[in-house]
């Protein structure tokens, strides 16, 4: 007799499991946690650090990788400073690229980056920018160049 | 090999856990009492590459290591009363679970798993994090200093490198122990607080109805998906709701040394998130109720805002006063971040009518939480009319849900920079436990448990 109740009690736990899970937004969500539990299989078999990395913190790290790339290339990269224009600017030239705040770009990177709108960022030695549809990084040449792309950098603001 | 480093990890912070309780003489029953026990572990976890860096010692993996052990051996200097306590709870552990629960465990299971993994697999991500404790760590790992290169980047973007190191500590302590992404710390919290949630709804109403108040917890997404997201406010939700449980349990015995082990959690919590300060100050209304009906003498009123409000004062002049102000090469100047204008309490009507309005009755509130407030305020309803004076024990949970409730947006007010979008949104996470377990303390619903008791035993009377 008690092993039926219990086992009426296991029905209606199930039934009050189903009733929660129909609730539109819980069922959504549902969805989501069985999308997360599908994925394991897939993930499981790409372990590489990297990989992770690229898929979780998508262009806004794999650019930022570019970019510092090119500067470690060149053996440079530990001690420069990089102007970044806003995630606005290359947007605008069809490049979906969220640039990361110089704390998280040295996080990513090692790189040290400043924005155009820091009072400092006269003190940048290299500027990324898009020429031809590519981002590009170039050594600053004079001061004046420097100061003329901070006004057009500033133009696109900082986007966090 | 990660999962082995996990179970001595575990082991070490239960017994650092225990070592601690056992100062308190806090006694629980065994699921509660281990997990509880990890989650104190792992706070004192979180404490030890501070410390080092308070001594300026260079925080090597050796010396984290070692720092740990010691720091184990200490809080079971009375190795006897801890063997004791293992012994007893050997001897009341209860494997058995109720069929019933069956299907609440598997839901449950499932849960955990896709957390766990997502934890584990994937970088830290939220800005937060990256711009402030992650990318400390990171670099401490490879300078031995928490003082390191990120102060020489240009931080005019972020304060987050002023949050306090817990986050910071526990990431250097796993990336030392082979989890590059380290994160993996905030498992052992979900997981240890998963099951203390449950044991304690538990033994308040029937696991049929524990089950679904532990589901309802559970699935409220925006919380869900910083049990995967390592940040602030789900570890500080978990302590702050420790520390509650406490001070409830307190007004329920009246022993002191839960007032104290209270205070102490709600000191962790404010090393977690720094305003939380504030939050403990709201929550001594409670506490001045109770000693104002029960007639203590002063020397009672000094004694209990000594043992509630010390440990929360400490942690933060310690890592907020203290490590910002004479450690860390910038400085920041936390009364600049207060509200000036405190007499114009147009801002707080705004932040209130913003909770409400945003976060809690629309439609971006329920794709945040669900219909978890709405099913709270369903079970208001019916206990206000079983009994519109309610019980005691769920008047006090009740109390501290109505004091997160109008406190979030006090803090907004008195703290602008909070906002409502992230701020608030991730601090109200601290409302759920506290909501849940004033449910679980209905009078109704402990009195549609003992039915479903008497009902389902019945047969063997």
């Amino acid at each position: 007799m008690m092993k039926n109740r219990r086992f009426l009690l296991t029905l209606i736990s199930l039934l009050l499991i189903a009733a929660f899970f129909a609730l539109p937004p819980n069922y959504q969500w549902a969805g989501k946690v069985l999308g997360y539990l599908n994925e394991i299989p897939q993930q499981s078999k790409q372990p590489s650090l990297e990989t992770r990395r690229k898929k979780r913190l998508g262009t806004s790290y794999t650019y930022s990788r570019q970019i510092a790339a090119e500067l470690e290339n060149r053996g440079i990269a530990s001690q420069v400073l990089v102007l970044m224009p806003a995630t606005t600017y290359f947007a605008k030239r069809g490049i979906t690229y969220h640039v990361p705040e110089p704390a998280v770009f040295y996080y990513y990177t090692g790189l040290k980056t400043i924005w155009p709108n820091s009072p400092h960022a006269a003190n940048a030695g290299w500027m990324v920018s898009v020429r031809n549809g590519k981002i590009v990084v170039d050594s600053v040449v004079s001061k004046e160049q420097i100061r003329d792309s901070i006004l057009v950098f500033k133009k696109w603001g900082v986007n966090l | 090999m990660g999962l082995l480093v996990i179970l001595l990890f575990t082991l070490l912070q239960a017994l650092m856990g225990m070592g601690l309780m056992g100062f308190f003489n806090i006694r629980l029953k065994p699921a509660m009492h281990a997990s509880l026990a990890i989650l104190c572990g792992v706070m004192i976890y979180s404490c030890i590459p501070f410390l080092l860096q308070l001594a300026f010692i260079p925080i090597t993996g050796l010396n984290v290591f070692v720092a740990l052990g010691a720091a184990c051996l200490l809080l079971n200097i009375r190795y006897r009363r801890t063997l004791e306590e293992i012994k007893r709870l050997r001897g009341e552990v209860d494997l058995r679970i109720g069929i019933y629960e069956l299907p609440y465990l598997i839901v449950f299971v499932i849960i955990v798993v896709a957390s766990v993994w997502r934890c584990y697999y994937y970088p830290p991500s939220p800005r937060d994090l990256t711009s402030g404790a992650e990318v400390i760590a990171t670099y401490a790992v490879q300078e031995k200093t928490m003082i390191n290169s990120v102060f020489t980047v240009n931080l005019e973007t972020t304060n987050n490198q002023y949050k306090p190191p817990f986050v910071t500590s526990l990431q250097i302590i796993y990336k030392y122990a082979g989890f590059p992404f380290a994160q993996v710390w905030l498992s052992t919290v979900f997981i240890a607080f998963l099951v203390f949630l449950y044991q304690a709804l538990c033994q308040r109403v029937h696991p049929l109805l524990a089950g679904l108040l532990t589901l309802v917890g559970l699935a409220v997404p925006e919380m869900y998906a910083y049990t995967f997201m390592a940040l602030f406010d789900y570890s500080n939700a978990v302590y702050f709701f420790l520390g509650v449980y406490f001070l409830i349990e307190y007004f329920k015995q009246g022993r002191v040394n839960y007032l104290s082990f209270a205070g102490l959690l709600m000191g962790f919590a404010t090393y977690i998130r720094s305003e939380t300060l504030i939050l403990v100050l709201f929550m001594a209304a409670p506490l001045l109720v109770y000693l104002v009906k029960n007639r203590h003498g002063w020397k009672d009123w000094i004694g209990v805002a000594f043992r509630w409000g010390t440990p929360a004062l400490l942690f933060y002049l310690v890592s907020i006063t203290i490590y910002n102000n004479y450690y860390l090469p910038a400085k920041y100047d936390v009364g600049g971040l207060l509200n000036s204008d405190l007499l114009n309490l147009m801002p707080l009507w705004q932040r209130i009518k913003a909770v409400n309005g945003e976060l809690i009755f629309s439609k971006f509130g329920i794709d945040l939480y669900a219909y978890s407030f709405f099913f709270f305020f369903l079970v208001l309803l019916i206990d206000l009319f079983y009994n519109v004076r309610l019980n005691h024990e769920s008047r006090n949970w009740l109390l501290a849900v109505i004091i997160i409730y109008l406190g979030m947006p006090v803090l907004g007010y008195l703290l602008p920079l909070l906002d409502v979008s992230n701020s608030t949104k991730r601090g109200l996470f601290k409302i759920f436990p506290l909501m849940l377990l004033y449910m679980g303390s209905t009078g109704w619903m402990i009195q549609l448990s003992q039915k479903i008791r008497q009902w389902e035993n019945r047969a063997s009377a």
